[in-house]
Parts: C-alpha cells; structure tokens; sequence
C-alpha cells in the first residue's frame, strides 16, 4: 500500500505516488534552478509542465490510474538531464561541475555489493573516499587488538542503512542523482555483475551466514526477554501471596501482629491513627501501595513472555496514578500521628510503704493473666513483642523497676514515673493519668502488676510505666518467684 | 577532449537550423519536432528542446498557436514568421558554404 497525492499540471488533475512526486518534484526544481537565468524561464517551465502532464495522459488508462515512480522515471529519461535544459551558450560538462550542492550531498550507507559481510567497510570507504581496504584492515586491528572491533561493527550494521536503491548507491558514492549518472551505474553495474560472478557465491555464503547470526541473535534476544519475564511473573507473584499473608493473616514476621498481640493490621491501625472511622481507607491505602509494585511486576513479566502490548500504556498510567494517591493518603494521615506526638509529659506518684519496723521488702509480680507468667524480659523481650488490644484496653506487658539505694533512713518509697505523648502537654498528661497500674502491698510483701494498660481510645502514644525503688540503708530487697516477668535496673544496688 | 563533447558541440550548432527547416515545411508541436529531431540523432532528449524554441520565439523567428489537443493538454504548434524565414534562408545561405567548404577541406580532390 502507497500513499498517493493529488496534483495538477497546467490545469489537469494527476494522482502520483508520494515517492514518484518527490522525484518528479525535485526534478522539476533542478530544472528551473538551471534555467533560473534564462529569459523566459517561467514560460519554458510550463511548456516542460505541460509536457509531463501530456505524458501522464499517456501513460493513465482505464486499468492504471496512478503516477509512479517508474513512469517518472521515464520521463525523466524522455525530457533529459536537468543540465540539458541550460542555455547553449554554455558548455554542458562545465555544468555538471557547477551542479547544485545538494545533488552531490555524499550519505553513508552500507554496500552490501561491494563489501564482504555486511558491507559497513566499502560504505564507508565511499564516504571518506579511501580504499575500503583500509577500513577492512583497521576493523580487524580492532578486532585483534582489542576485540572491540567486532562490537563496532555490529553497531554500525545494525545503524548504518543498506544501500538498496540506484539514488542510494549514487548518494554513497556522492554521485549527483540524474539520470546520466543512474544509467551509468546500471552499466557499471552489470559489468561488474559478470567480472565478480565467482567471489559473489563465497561473498553470499557470507552473507547469508551474517543473516542466519542475525537471526539467531534475535532469537537469542527473545528467549532472554521471555526468561526475565518469567522470572519477574514469578517472583512477582510469590511477592504477592507473601504480601497479601502479611497484609490479612498471622505470619509472625510483624512482631506486634498475632493471636497473642494486636490480633490484625487493621486493629493496628485503628489504635494508630488519629481520626476514627478512616481506618478502612488507610488499609486499603496499605494494600494499594504495598501491591501495586508488585502487580507491576507481574504484568511486566507477563508482556514479556506474551509481547502483547494492548493498553500498556493505560494500565501503567492507572496503576501510578493510583499508588501516588494512595501514598500521599498515607503520607498525610500519618503526619496526623507525628502531629499527635508533638508534646510528651511524665507524671510521677510516690507510694510510701509505711511499715516501720520492715528490714526486709519482698518484691513479686501478680499473676499476669493477660500475657504469661513466664515471660522473661530481662532476656530479650520487647514492648513491640508485648503489646495487646482488645476492645477496651491496650496492654503493655513490660514493667521497668529499677532499684536505688539512698542514704536515708525512713521508709521504703516507690515513685511511678507515668509517660505519655500528645499533640499538647495537656493532652499528654491526661493520657498519662489513664495508665493503669494497681500494685498491692501486704506486710512487707509488694505485688506488682507485670503489665499496665490505657484505654484504647488513647491510642498508642508512647505510654510507658517506669518505677523506681527507693531502698533505705541497711534495708534489703528480695524477689518473690514471678519478679522475672519485671524488667530490673539494679545498677545502683550496692547490697545486692 | 572527448570525441563525444565535440560532436555534441556540432549538433548544438545546427540545430536551430535543423528546426527551422523543420517548421518551414509545416507547422509543429514539440514532440513532432523531437522525433524528427531524434532520427537524425540532433537531440537525444525532449528538453533541450524547450528552452530553445521559447528563445527562437522571443527572438521573433517564430510564433505558436494553440491547439486543443484529444487527451491532454492543449498543444503550442509552432510556424516560421516572415522574420523567421529570412532567418531561415540566410542559415541555409551559411550552411552550405560551411558543407562545401567543409567538403573542400576533408576530401580534397
């Protein structure tokens, strides 16, 4: 299929291959620019106008009804060489030499007539006019020395167009585009064709050879891409199934996620954030974000191997504009969490022991009913491994008590140190108000909670419970069974 | 020096006498003149043709009519004007002292 155009020579109406009205086109221009000192040169070029278009009329019939590129050549052949048309008085070869520029513009191009595998070194022996030897010699010094000259070559194979028509083979050679100068390259040409008759079928050997590698290197390329793609569909969907288990089921991996925890992300969420009632959106923003990639991943892995391209470009436009909404979602309602951090406040309460003659106070910790009596954080236990929410409450299992002895002699006294974060000090002293922590004294006994809680709607903000132990001279300290499950500080403990 | 330029040369010189001739006899369209032309191996492409026959006529040796032609573009037909047939006849007067002086150089009897 061609493109063809409407045009008209002195008033008729042609339809011409878009090919065939370059040539004629540019033939016409050359025409006038040889005539352009003529005296009546606009008059002269209707006459020759007028004689293609009667041309043309001979050559359209009922059958054909389209000019092409050959029937412009053979006008061109029946009308002349541009140069023809100048004035007698001047002499033709001194034309031919004042020619226009750009009919002598030199292109590079591959010839594959003159050169042995794919012809890169006879182009550019005709563009740089030398002797395509000395290409031929520098590419295999390349090659030997460095290796590279193999690489460069295929470069300039793959880059360098083949010369495929007569107007290419002249403008390799920098030959003007007429038609003395086609007809003597055909010439040329089929003498050369007789002469080169026995090196042609070692040289098409060659190059069928260069063609087969071609081919194979395609083929090679294809398997390459089609294994990436394999590979990135898979690992794209083992992303996906491990994100879609940590997203909605109890892996492990997040240490404050489990049965025994935080019972899901969700609840995570919902005792994070700030605002009530947007925890679904946030989630979903979550899983927008955390999937997407990986859903990319997956569909690019699958073009590969199909190399089906349909929507490409729409599914890609959707799936960044999505992750970008969901991102900066998160991003915004997080900044409600640093915001809702801003302050923080310490409240303390001083609990004296008032048993006079007690010499000796026994520490132990009240059954934990919410974790478990044998968790040991001396050992490696976290807060974020000891958080858990219910409805109501969220508990942290993790009380920290250090010791202090003083140089006084009163009362043993235990100061609770409460922490809290809020978007204000107000705030963060009322949250640190509703920590929990009920600790019973009996004798010299001391029953501490191994856990503190705060109402579920205070979010997590940072609580801590911190309690310090003030131990007078000469009184002592001892641990009942369960005082594991306390985290100790006992650095300043001399007596111990 | 190509044998080819000087006989290209030759030709050139004759041929506004060749189509003169041509037009004397009868009235002419482009393309007759070239087939008569190309016989006789005068030109060897229509475009030559037409730069000259534009400058004969502005010279005043000939004039054109127009002619309506059956499939195409209506034609220029050529004729001799009175001008052009003095012209004519002094070229001829020329001509045929050149061909037997001519004659008289390379083949002397």
């Amino acid at each position: 299929m061609k493109k063809t155009i409407s045009i008209h020579l002195t008033g008729f109406v042609f339809n011409i291959e878009e090919e065939a009205y370059i040539l004629l086109q540019e033939y016409l221009e050359k025409i006038r620019k040889n005539l352009s000192h003529e005296e009546g040169c606009d008059e002269i070029m209707e006459d020759i106008e007028m004689r293609i278009a009667e041309l043309f009329q001979e050559r359209i019939g009922i059958i054909k009804e389209v000019i092409v590129k050959k029937d412009i050549l053979d006008i061109m052949e029946i009308l002349g060489d541009p140069t023809a048309f100048a004035s007698e008085e001047e002499v033709p070869f001194q034309e031919t030499q004042n020619a226009p520029e750009d009919d002598k513009v030199k292109r590079l191009f591959r010839d594959k007539d003159g050169g042995i595998i794919g012809g890169v070194c006879s182009g550019l022996g005709h563009y740089f006019d030398v002797d395509t030897l000395v290409f031929r010699v520098i590419f295999v010094a390349l090659f030997l020395l460095f290796g590279s000259g193999i690489l460069l070559y295929l470069v300039l194979l793959i880059f360098i167009p083949e010369a495929k028509t007569t107007a290419d083979k002249l403008k390799m050679r920098g030959e003007p585009v007429n038609l003395d100068s086609i007809k003597k390259h055909v010439n040329q040409f089929a003498e050369s064709l007789s002469t080169r008759a026995n090196s042609r079928k070692i040289k098409n050997n060659v190059q069928s050879a260069v063609d087969q590698g071609l081919q194979h290197g395609r083929m090679l390329l294809n398997i390459i891409s089609k294994t990436i793609g394999v590979s990135f569909a898979l690992a794209g969907f083992i992303l996906f199934i491990f994100l879609l288990n940590l997203l909605f089921r109890d892996t492990g991996l997040i240490p404050f996620i489990g049965e025994n925890n935080i019972p899901d992300i969700y609840t995570a969420i919902e005792i994070s954030f700030p605002l009530k009632n947007w925890t679904f959106l946030i989630f979903l923003c979550i899983i927008l974000v955390s999937l997407i990639p990986v859903i990319s991943l997956i569909i690019t892995g699958i073009r590969l191997i199909t190399k089906n391209r349909t929507r490409a470009k729409e599914i890609s436009w959707f799936l960044s504009i999505t992750w970008t909404l969901a991102a900066v979602t998160l991003f915004i309602y997080s900044m409600g969490i640093v915001n809702d951090m801003k302050d923080d406040n310490t409240i303390k309460e001083t609990i004296i022991l008032e048993e006079p003659n007690c010499q000796e106070l026994i520490i132990d910790v009240i059954d934990d009913n919410v974790f478990s009596n044998h968790f040991n954080p001396n050992k490696g236990l976290t807060i974020p491994e000891l958080i858990k929410s219910d409805e109501e409450s969220i508990y942290i299992g993790l009380t920290k008590l250090s010791i202090i002895s003083i140089a006084d002699t009163g009362n043993f006294e235990l100061i609770l140190n409460k922490y809290s974060r809020g978007k204000n000090e107000q705030e963060a002293i009322e949250r640190s108000e509703r920590i929990v922590y009920e600790l019973e004294t009996e004798g010299n006994h001391v029953f501490l909670p191994a856990y503190y809680s705060y109402p579920v709607e205070d979010k997590l903000r940072g609580q801590f419970l911190h309690f310090t132990l003030m131990v007078p001279m000469g009184k002592k300290v001892k641990f009942g069974p369960q005082s594991d499950r306390l985290q100790l500080d006992k650095k300043n403990i001399s007596h111990f | 020096m190509k044998v080819d330029n000087t006989a290209a040369q030759m030709r050139k010189g004759i041929l506004e006498y060749c189509i003169l001739s041509i037009l004397s006899k009868e009235e002419a369209y482009p393309s007759e003149i070239i087939s008569k032309l190309k016989v006789a191996k005068l030109i060897v492409v229509e475009g030559t043709l037409y730069p000259l026959l534009t400058r004969l006529k502005n010279a005043g040796l000939l004039d054109y009519r127009w002619v309506e032609s059956v499939a195409g573009p209506p034609r220029k037909y050529y004729t001799l004007t009175t001008e052009g047939e003095h012209f004519l006849s002094e070229l001829k007067t020329t001509w045929e002292e050149l061909q037997f002086a001519v004659d008289q150089i390379t083949n002397p009897s």
